[in-house]
């Protein structure tokens, strides 16, 4: 018996040592896998029934006119976003550029919660007319993630 | 008797549109504080706090959640960061009017500035749609 446990251990360890570069390699899906579990967690406790973020849903989302956003001018995440999110978008307002929000183009997107927290309680007011719920937050990086 | 009313005329309207003030205004310091840079940079270029007096900054940073019809609020701790920045590297300015393209010699300045050049622009607050290097503090006249 103590000698299977030295032996999982063992192995255990191995298995560490090899694939720990990898995951240091890729700090940024490591921080994006965090915000994603932050918010599948909220997720869970809002909906029992909760079983994963969908990236169709988050595309609608997306592109989608909200028609209770607080300008008529800027009604879709696409306004300043662009049509292609790997495209760099523009402020609607101010012109300023916006880098990419496609994780493709923009590794860096949604790899910090309080960061990604900011940007979401600004815009859901301004484009859906309301704070985004942690399941629309959560297809929301999973569409950008697959673009 | 004509002569010395006109001169004082123009000695007054010097005064007031502050020519002293925007001529200054070439090259204002660039902004130094990370904090400032990343978080007033964020929807807009992060103007220099030389464009406004240090009262109209606070009146500004104080109401975030309604930012010229934005909500653009932060941290406390953020403002306070961002305020204490712009109250130390302050200009002046009259009291009341918040915008930097309200100020008399923003306008002046700007009063030969067609249309279509601000369209293009998109909207006045876009000082880098014209002045390549305003985020560096460069607004030479062209």
């Amino acid at each position: 018996m103590p000698i299977r446990t030295l032996l999982t251990c063992t192995l255990c360890l191995s298995f560490a040592v090899v694939l720990a570069p990898a995951a240091w390699a890729d700090q940024n899906s490591a921080g994006r896998a965090a915000v994603l579990a932050a918010y599948a967690a909220q997720a869970r406790k809002a909906d029992a029934n909760f079983t994963g973020f969908s990236a169709a849903r988050g595309e609608l989302l997306y592109s989608s006119r909200h028609l209770k956003a607080r300008r008529a001018d800027i009604q879709a995440c696409a306004a300043c976003h662009g049509a292609d999110p790997t495209k760099p978008g523009e402020n609607a307002r101010t012109g300023r550029p916006i880098d990419p929000v496609a994780v493709s183009a923009n590794p860096k997107r949604f790899t910090a919660l309080e960061n990604t927290e900011k940007w979401f309680g600004r815009n859901c007011k301004e484009i859906i007319g309301r704070d985004c719920t942690a399941l629309e937050k959560g297809d929301y990086i999973t569409y950008l993630q697959s673009r | 008797m004509r002569l010395p009313r006109f001169t004082l005329a123009v000695m007054a309207a010097a005064l007031f549109s502050t020519p002293v003030l925007a001529e200054r205004l070439n090259t204002v310091p660039a902004i130094t504080n990370p904090v400032v840079k990343k978080e007033c940079g964020a929807c807009h270029m992060a103007y220099q706090p030389k464009f406004l007096g240090a009262s109209t900054w606070d009146k500004i940073l104080g109401d975030l959640s309604h930012h010229f019809g934005e909500d653009a609020s932060l941290p406390p701790q953020t403002v306070d960061t961002i305020k204490a920045y712009y109250d130390a590297n302050a200009g002046d300015s009259l009291p009341g009017l918040l915008r930097i393209t309200q100020q008399s010699w923003w306008l002046m300045r700007h009063g030969g500035v067609g249309h279509t050049r601000f369209a293009a622009a998109k909207s006045k607050a876009n000082c880098l749609a014209c002045h390549k290097n305003a985020d560096k503090g460069e607004y030479p006249l062209d």
